[in-house]
């Protein structure tokens, strides 16, 4: 498939998933980018599932950035450093409700380690357990256990 | 049948299972409440995730794929040499002071016509001011300090501002498009002032190469201190 037409079939998908995933849009963007650019260097092996290999990759990128992240919270938090400022919104009330519906989906997410947020994330982007579990390097019969447990400890964090 | 654990209920929701084990499973809920119930509250506790996620999810962005050139995957072996020889003999080049001399006048001219006000790189040891080349702006720490803070401030003026207070001897301030730099001892004590305009989207302070700080400035009058001090 050419490269345009795949990008223009996953671009938004994948967006949304690594938005989800890390928290970020802005990084979300730059990781959906650095995808693509490996299905240009290294192409996959086989034109089977590509859509499954797509989200693989991202997913290992978003880890590893994820990772970074978490030491340079460490670090500021070690100094006593400044917060990431938000943007006044718009629409204040409005806002104001989905930022504290964001707020507690972090919250929720960030308490996830990184195969159960997986698990659950690509769930919700409807795709197999088989699926899930080559893009996590684990078995198929792993998954129902990853995603129950995920959804137990989201019930309590963010009171599903 | 023994009660089936939650996996296998996650596995029966997404239509994960044989159609042997899902008749076994629909014979044992139909009979055991306590199973159906722990069923439904997958279900409900999924759909109510992706509705959350759904509510919270950022606008869908319309970004175009970035072309990046394709690296070769045999890489010539000839071209680093040829490009080794070509930068050893610029730089030879410029190490000739007729050479330097011109193209400083041809750069002068050049930033005559194209409307450039501010030197590329400017240095001065405790103050310096510029406008910064875009909405990003870069401030480099060589090292942490002895003791010491950087403030950053946020004014309504498009420059951007810093100065050294305190003991700052050895202490420089490096000016680049995008970038102030500070080169500074480990063992100093100075501080820094940095005024900073309000519309800037975003201000990273790193120091000894460490992203320390990411800020977004939001309105005039903000002001955020980072401790340059060495951490225990």
């Amino acid at each position: 498939m050419e490269l345009d037409a795949l990008f223009a079939e996953h671009r938004d998908a994948m967006f949304r998933y690594l938005a989800r995933y890390t928290g970020d849009p802005d990084l979300a963007e730059d990781l959906v980018q650095e995808t693509f650019l490996k299905v240009v260097v290294r192409p996959p092996k086989t034109g089977d599932n590509v859509k499954g290999w797509l989200f693989t990759v991202a997913t290992n990128l978003a880890k590893d950035v994820r990772k970074t992240a978490r030491r340079h919270e460490e670090l500021l938090r070690r100094a006593g450093g400044i917060a990431r400022l938000e943007r006044s919104p718009a629409d204040p009330s409005a806002e104001a409700e989905r930022a504290d519906a964001w707020r507690r989906v972090r919250a929720g997410l960030d308490a996830l380690n990184h195969k159960e947020r997986t698990a659950l994330l690509l769930r919700a982007e409807g795709f197999a357990h088989r699926e899930i579990a080559t893009a996590l390097g684990t078995t198929t019969g792993s998954i129902g256990t990853l995603v129950a447990r995920a959804l137990a400890k989201l019930a309590t964090t963010v009171a599903l | 049948m023994s009660h089936p654990d939650q996996d296998v209920l996650v596995r029966l929701v997404d239509g994960e299972v044989s159609a042997l084990e899902r008749a076994a499973l629909a014979a044992h809920l139909e009979q055991c409440p306590e199973c159906g119930r722990a069923r439904d509250a997958i279900e409900e506790r999924s759909r109510a995730l992706v509705d959350l996620l759904t509510r919270t999810d950022p606008e869908v962005r319309v970004f175009a794929l970035a072309r990046r050139r394709r690296p070769s995957r045999m890489p010539s072996r000839g071209w680093p040499v040829a490009a080794a020889i070509v930068l050893l003999l610029g730089a030879a080049a410029l190490l000739a002071t007729p050479v330097r001399a011109w193209i400083l006048d041809r750069w002068a001219g050049m930033r005559r016509v194209i409307g450039v006000s501010e030197p590329t790189i400017r240095a001065q040891p405790s103050r310096v001011s510029f406008v910064p080349g875009s909405n990003v702006l870069v401030v480099r720490v060589a090292n942490r300090q002895a003791s010491g803070d950087l403030l950053l401030e946020s004014t309504d003026s498009p420059r951007v501002s810093a100065e050294v207070r305190g003991a700052g001897d050895g202490v420089e301030l490096t000016v680049l498009p995008d970038e102030l730099r500070i080169a500074n001892a480990p063992g100093a004590r100075a501080s820094y002032r940095i005024a900073v305009p309000a519309r800037l989207e975003r201000i990273t302070v790193l120091i000894a190469g460490e992203v320390l700080a990411v800020v977004a400035p939001v309105r005039a009058g903000e002001r955020h201190t980072v401790n340059l001090a060495w951490v225990p």
